[in-house]
């Protein structure tokens, strides 16, 4: 009886449990679009997946910290119409313009990071605060027009649709990412200081760890991950669109919070099975040409289920309590 | 007045792989304090959650007033005038007294526009501090109250209810200072006149004789004794009774003769709260610093370990200057703070044991590019688990999951972990029972062989038991610095009350 209880955990019940779910959600696709389950669109789901998961990727590391962060889509769309503007108006090549979009992600996220690590300004405001200038900069360039010269001649194309042995390398930047990322957080010590500082940063402080450079870290990683994925939505676009980043924000919260709801708290592969997911449902929706806004409604939807579940038992009140003492307390 | 209000009989309760409580008989009248003494893990407070309806009883019966009830739910408790003031009440602190009194039942629905009336609220909070003279101002917004105010508040919203009979306290002075606890006492008194039966669950043998009529030890889930509190009670009879066998000796021997000066710490000052606080650590030696709660030593540990910064005075250690500007450098200087307030500062409750153990000294388990090394880390976590005597399943296992006792170990573990040559304690022994009590003090010794120790705290016992060398804080000044030898209990108390030191 006592292995019985061991092997069924929690985490074992909820993986279960959400196998459960994703294999219904692939059912009915299935039993409604004939195309759904082929080959090719399978693929296709993959390289959209490689969207939605490297954002979420990003937040995985804020939530990990104890945070909110509700800029990195705005930043990601002033990063993607520098990089626009670098091919398109300054008509350098793609790689350094690739970079100079980066740098935008890396600047926000120091931003950002400085505002609510060392300065202590709530998350939540904040972020939306410095993201929404970060957006309306990203108007500048072009006076909110598409910038769409040079797309086809300079080669950001292969950004997105180029291949590595037919993998597509949308694919190849997802797993890369991952791998490196589940690494960190998993793997090194640096992941360690992420959740001290996520779980209690009294303790975390009183511990040695560098409180404020993990939060500084964790919206870095947000804003630079979420720029690298629109910067590659772009790529796929053939044009810089200021807009193009916003549909980012909510899938990434989804699929961060499915992985929270299964694994009781942010982890690697949590958001990868969350993203995995989100896209299964965007992709079979997509397919059944259902109008735009169901796919919002049940990305929503999801979110909010997954936070109900995560609630139950995770990060109970106490959690709360303790971080707002903290912010009291901690320099 | 001896007309029993409640009787329980025959309580279990078993939660799965525990026999949390088996055959508990516990019984209660009206006017009396039943002190419930055990360890923690004696089934205490699963009593207590079955009695407030938190829990389901498996087997057993309750009467109160005679008859028979069942409590399947809190609402249930509190209509049957059962209630709980928990060890630290939650209020809201921009609320006055009065208004957290009676949250929740500001507006009276048969008003068409559900308004607060607070004129009623007020009149009839006057009307309660009138019955219950408890000194405390419920005008004033309680954010700005002391704890023992606080405490008052949560008595009163408790009594607001005017069927209440059965007054549980859970550990109500493991926060207060001494003279709060007196002021506690007073009121307990008070509510006893009008017949208020009260269940008084304490960690603190000697609060039993000021307080309780009664006493209950529970061991293991079961009741082992209820006797009356007569004057000649042995005190370490009863704490046999809580431990189930007899009671080693809770203090280690004193160190025979200390080492080196390891540490020297010249005319440290902090504005506003301490200041000329010279001393010297050594080898071998434990300084035990004992103040009342705003003495100021607990800044002191803090400066010590580089949270805060001092504004005068130089740290030496092995006579070379040193800045601590943070807890990091503190690390880096050997010097390691067990805090006391262990759940904010000590611990991450929803990470494992090895991982709190090991976070002070990642560098210990991690290779290149700072991979951690599992096995490594899994096997000095287990080394930690096994010398401390931590109670856990693994070494994978929530520190959430773990007694306050084994939670504490878990923190002092961290700082084993460190291999500092500096340990200072603060309030080492808070919410953690008499067995655990004496092994960590047995650790604190243990540790002090080839380590200079520093063990500040606010129970005399403590400081006067564990100490080579004792010093008296008073208001942020050194007012006691001598042996151990040459001072006792009551001129170390007179002199942290007071600040007087006699001769």
């Amino acid at each position: 009886m006592a292995k019985f209880n061991k092997i069924f955990t929690r985490e074992v019940i909820s993986l279960v449990l959400f196998f459960f779910i994703l294999g219904i959600v692939l059912a009915v696709f299935s039993i409604l679009s004939p195309r759904f389950m082929t080959v090719d669109n399978m693929l296709r789901a993959l390289k959209h997946l490689s969207l939605t998961s490297l954002a979420a990727l990003g937040l995985t590391f804020v939530i990990a910290v104890g945070h909110a962060d509700m800029s990195f889509h705005f930043v990601s769309c002033f990063s993607a119409m520098t990089m626009s503007y670098f091919i398109g108006i300054l008509e350098w090549s793609p790689v350094p313009s690739i970079l100079m979009g980066l740098l935008g992600g890396l600047v926000f996220g120091l931003i950002n990071g400085f505002a609510v690590g060392k300065f202590k300004l709530p998350d939540m405001v904040a972020t939306i605060g410095i993201g929404t200038f970060a957006w309306g900069l990203a108007y500048l360039y072009n006076k909110g027009n598409y910038i769409y010269q040079n797309f086809l001649t300079s080669g950001i194309i292969n950004f997105s649709d180029g291949n590595w042995q037919g993998i597509p390398y949308p694919v190849i930047y997802l797993f890369v990412l991952y791998f490196f990322a589940y690494i960190i957080l998993h793997r090194t010590k640096y992941g360690r200081g992420f959740y001290a500082v996520g779980g209690n940063r009294i303790a975390a402080k009183f511990s040695g760890i560098k409180v404020q450079h993990y939060i500084i870290a964790a919206f870095v990683l947000s804003n630079v991950l979420a720029s690298f994925t629109n910067m590659v939505l772009t790529a796929a676009q053939g044009n810089g669109n200021v807009k193009g980043g916003l549909i980012l924000l909510m899938p990434a919260y989804s699929a961060v919070f499915v992985g929270v709801s299964v694994f009781k708290k942010p982890t690697i592969i949590g958001t990868f099975i969350g993203a995995f997911l989100i896209s299964i449902m965007q992709n079979g929706f997509t397919l059944l040409s259902a109008p735009f806004y169901i796919m919002d409604l049940v990305v929503g939807l999801t979110l909010v289920l997954s936070i109900i579940i995560s609630r139950l038992e995770v990060r109970k009140n106490l959690n709360k309590t303790v971080i707002a003492i903290q912010d009291g307390i901690t320099d | 007045m001896n007309e029993t209000v409640l009787q329980m009989r025959g309580i279990s309760k078993k939660f799965p792989g525990v026999i949390a409580l088996e055959d508990v008989d516990f019984s209660l009248q009206a006017g009396e304090v039943h002190a419930l003494l055990g360890i923690n893990g004696a089934g205490k407070s699963t009593l207590i959650k079955i009695l407030s309806g938190v829990y389901q009883l498996d087997s057993g019966e309750i009467y109160l007033g005679g008859v028979s009830v069942e409590i399947n739910n809190p609402q249930k408790a509190k209509e049957l005038g059962i209630s709980t003031v928990y060890q630290d009440p939650q209020m809201i602190p921009s609320f006055t007294g009065y208004e957290n009194i009676y949250l929740g039942s500001e507006s009276d629905s048969r008003s068409v526009f559900r308004l607060v009336r607070r004129r009623e609220m007020r009149k009839k909070a006057n009307k309660l501090i009138e019955k219950y003279p408890f000194d405390v101002d419920l005008n004033q917004k309680v954010g700005k109250l002391s704890t023992i105010e606080k405490e008052s508040i949560a008595i009163l919203r408790v009594m607001a209810r005017e069927n209440t009979k059965i007054l549980v306290l859970d550990e109500p002075t493991s926060i207060l200072s001494r003279k709060e606890i007196d002021i506690l006492f007073k009121q307990i008194e008070i509510l006893k006149q009008y017949g208020i039966a009260i269940i008084y669950i304490t960690h603190r043998l000697e609060e039993i004789f000021q307080v309780a009529d009664r006493y209950t030890v529970l061991r293991d889930g079961k009741n082992v004794g209820t006797d009356n509190v007569v004057k000649e009670i042995d005190k370490n009879q009863v704490a046999e009774k809580m431990l189930g066998e007899k009671l080693s000796k809770v203090y280690p021997d004193k160190s025979a003769d200390p080492g080196e000066v390891l540490c020297q710490i010249d005319k440290l000052g902090l504005n506003g709260k301490f200041n000329n606080i010279n001393l010297t650590l050594r080898k071998g030696e434990i300084v035990g610093i004992y103040g009342l709660v705003g003495s100021g030593f607990d800044e002191l540990c803090k400066t010590l370990f580089g949270v805060l910064r001092p504004d005068e005075g130089k740290f030496f250690i092995n006579d070379e200057e040193i800045i601590l500007r943070t807890p990091i450098d503190a690390l880096e200087n050997g010097i390691f703070l067990v805090p006391g307030d262990r759940r904010i500062e000590g611990q991450i409750l929803n990470e494992s044991v090895s991982f709190n153990v090991t976070l002070a000294n990642l560098e210990n388990v991690s290779s290149v590019f700072g991979l951690i090394r599992d096995a490594k880390e899994n096997r000095d976590a287990k080394g930690i688990i096994e010398r401390l005597n931590v109670k856990t399943n693994s070494a994978k296992t929530l520190v959430s999951k773990l007694s306050g006792g084994n939670q504490q170990k878990v923190v002092i573990g961290k700082g084993i972990y460190t291999n500092s040559d500096i340990y200072i304690f603060e309030e080492p022994t808070v919410g953690v029972d008499v067995g655990a009590k004496s092994s960590i003090y047995h650790l604190i010794r243990e540790l002090s062989v080839d380590k200079a120790v520093v063990v500040a705290s606010s129970d005399l016992e403590e400081v006067y038991g564990i100490s080579d060398r004792v010093l008296v804080m008073y208001k942020g000044r050194v007012i006691i610095d001598k042996p151990v030898q040459q001072t006792n209990l009551e001129e170390m108390l007179i002199s942290g009350l007071t600040g007087v030191v006699n001769g």
